[in-house]
């Protein structure tokens, strides 16, 4: 924290400081939130951090590692934390998403699910390059550049409509790709599902983020309000998966956390399956 | 006589080569051939039982009415022995025998319900199928499934394989999440939680299906 005062103004630059930094831990409270309650969502999407094994970090990047298998030592307390999240979904969160859905039609809450992701483009554009994904760059910038231009701002999907469809990166994922370990299983406070790796990524991209900055100078309501209509608008695309794997589910908190670890496995291949679970050829 | 049988040793020799090179020449062929063919079929399998698992969702009817005719697609084309098993995890080893049938029923039932639910509630509109791709046994076909409430499209993708002369659902795989992998880790928590006990997941089972 920068303790300067500005004694000819009266102004407190300690104070803006300050207020910074509670923007930041509010910011990414506020972000891993949204990673949290989109990862529940629709059928699991989302989420779902895995490590790429316990080896040696190394500096070129390898998607090919083979994934280790979660763990939840600290499940007692993860159930805890998982529990008040919920409680927080559903009496606040939730009741929200549905008045946003109920409001606004649906093709204006696609615009902006697609406003969202054109602006979370910096991120994923400078993910791709740390991961050497050279041609996902290359779509990244051709997304941003006709979406940004012919797509209203962002608002409409022209790009991925001829060809150039959406992904997502993040340093989380970067890491992944490195070989650091994502540590144990997490159930972060308002956050959710996330590891110590991913967490460190979040802060990571939360600080990379231009509106971040954009937004320093502004109260702590609107610098929060990007965020907050990201997690609303994750939220509002989940409802009914989210409620259906509840109502399924033996075990809620377990299949939140599988469809997280395996969501984020997924992630951070680009989709690619390179390995799948051996599911043994049995006969009745 | 010496050389004669050198000569005619040779010339066996030279004809077994020629054999199994035209052996191996055939099989590097016709593997590939084999491995196309395979893809098709299941290509072609998914497509089938996509096709009626969107029909089904779009019939309407009862709910009962819906369950049931959807426990017949299932029934028919998924591999319920596989996926139970799998689904146990570590535990499988530990249901008796005589309890096998019973949970592949339950099994059975509740995934019925389960993949229903979610389909239902995930207003589908079509499936299409994208592709496919090789995994030892198995083949993984992609499709793109649309939905009719806005949202963005999703990659579904079948692990299917061959079994009883036709093909048969393994898992399938909603936005990289393997569903037989999450059912696994939700079943083995409910037996981890009740102390290891295989019965407290039959027990879960029979109420969720009753």
């Amino acid at each position: 924290m920068i303790d300067i005062v500005n004694s000819d103004t009266g102004s407190c630059e300690k104070r803006q400081s300050a207020g910074i930094m509670r923007g930041i831990g509010g910011i990414f409270a506020v972000t891993l939130m949204t990673t949290v309650m989109a990862t529940g969502a629709d059928a699991a999407q989302n989420l779902v951090r895995s490590s790429a094994g316990a080896q040696p970090v190394s500096i070129v990047p390898d998607q090919s590692r083979p994934i280790e298998e979660f763990h939840d030592p600290l499940e007692p307390v993860n159930r805890v934390m998982f529990a008040v999240n919920d409680g927080l979904d559903f009496l606040v969160i939730r009741p929200v998403a549905e008045v946003y859905r109920a409001v606004l039609p649906s093709f204006v809450r696609r615009g902006i699910g697609n406003f969202l992701s054109n602006v979370a483009t910096p991120i994923t554009l400078a993910n791709d390059l740390l991961q050497g994904e050279w041609l996902r760059a290359e779509t990244t910038m051709v997304r941003f550049m006709l979406n940004t231009t012919a797509g209203l701002g962002g608002l409409d999907d022209i790009a991925g409509r001829i060809g150039h469809p959406r992904h997502t990166e993040d340093f989380g994922q970067t890491l992944a790709v490195y070989g650091v370990p994502s540590g144990p299983y997490l159930v972060l406070p308002i956050i959710g599902p996330s590891s110590p790796r991913d967490a460190v990524g979040l802060v990571v991209d939360l600080l990379a983020d231009p509106w971040f900055w954009l937004l320093a100078d502004e109260d702590t309501l609107t610098r929060l309000a990007p965020t907050a209509v990201r997690i609303i608008h994750a939220r509002s695309n989940a409802i009914e998966s989210l409620d259906s794997i509840r109502e399924t589910s033996p075990d809620y908190y377990a299949s939140i956390r599988s469809l997280y670890v395996q969501n984020r496995q997924s992630e951070i291949r680009n989709g690619r399956d390179d390995e799948l679970p051996d599911i043994p050829d049995v006969s009745r | 006589m010496q050389t004669v049988v050198t000569v005619d040793k040779y010339r066996g020799r030279a004809a077994i080569g020629i054999l199994a090179g035209a052996l191996i020449a055939l099989t590097m062929i016709a593997t590939p051939l084999d491995r196309a063919s395979a893809s098709a079929g299941a290509e072609a399998f998914v497509k089938k039982v996509a096709g009626n698992v969107v029909s089904t969702i779009k019939s309407g009817g009862s709910d009962a009415r819906q369950l049931s005719r959807f426990r017949s697609v299932f029934t028919s084309n998924a591999d319920i022995a596989s996926i139970g098993t799998f689904a146990l995890g570590k535990y499988a080893k530990q249901l008796p025998s005589s309890r096998r049938s019973e949970y592949f029923s339950l099994v059975e039932k509740f995934v019925t319900k389960v993949f229903l639910s979610r389909m239902t509630r995930a207003a589908v509109n079509t499936v299409e199928v994208k592709g496919s791709q090789t995994f030892g046994k198995d083949e993984v076909v992609t499709t793109n499934v649309a939905f009719t409430d806005g949202r963005p499209d999703l990659v579904f993708k079948w692990r299917v394989r061959r079994k009883g002369g036709g093909y048969k659902v393994v898992d399938i795989s909603v936005a990289g999440v393997w569903l037989a992998v999450e059912q696994r880790s939700t079943f083995v928590s409910v037996i981890n939680q009740a102390g290891g006990d295989v019965g407290a997941l039959l027990s879960y089972l029979r109420q969720q299906v009753a």
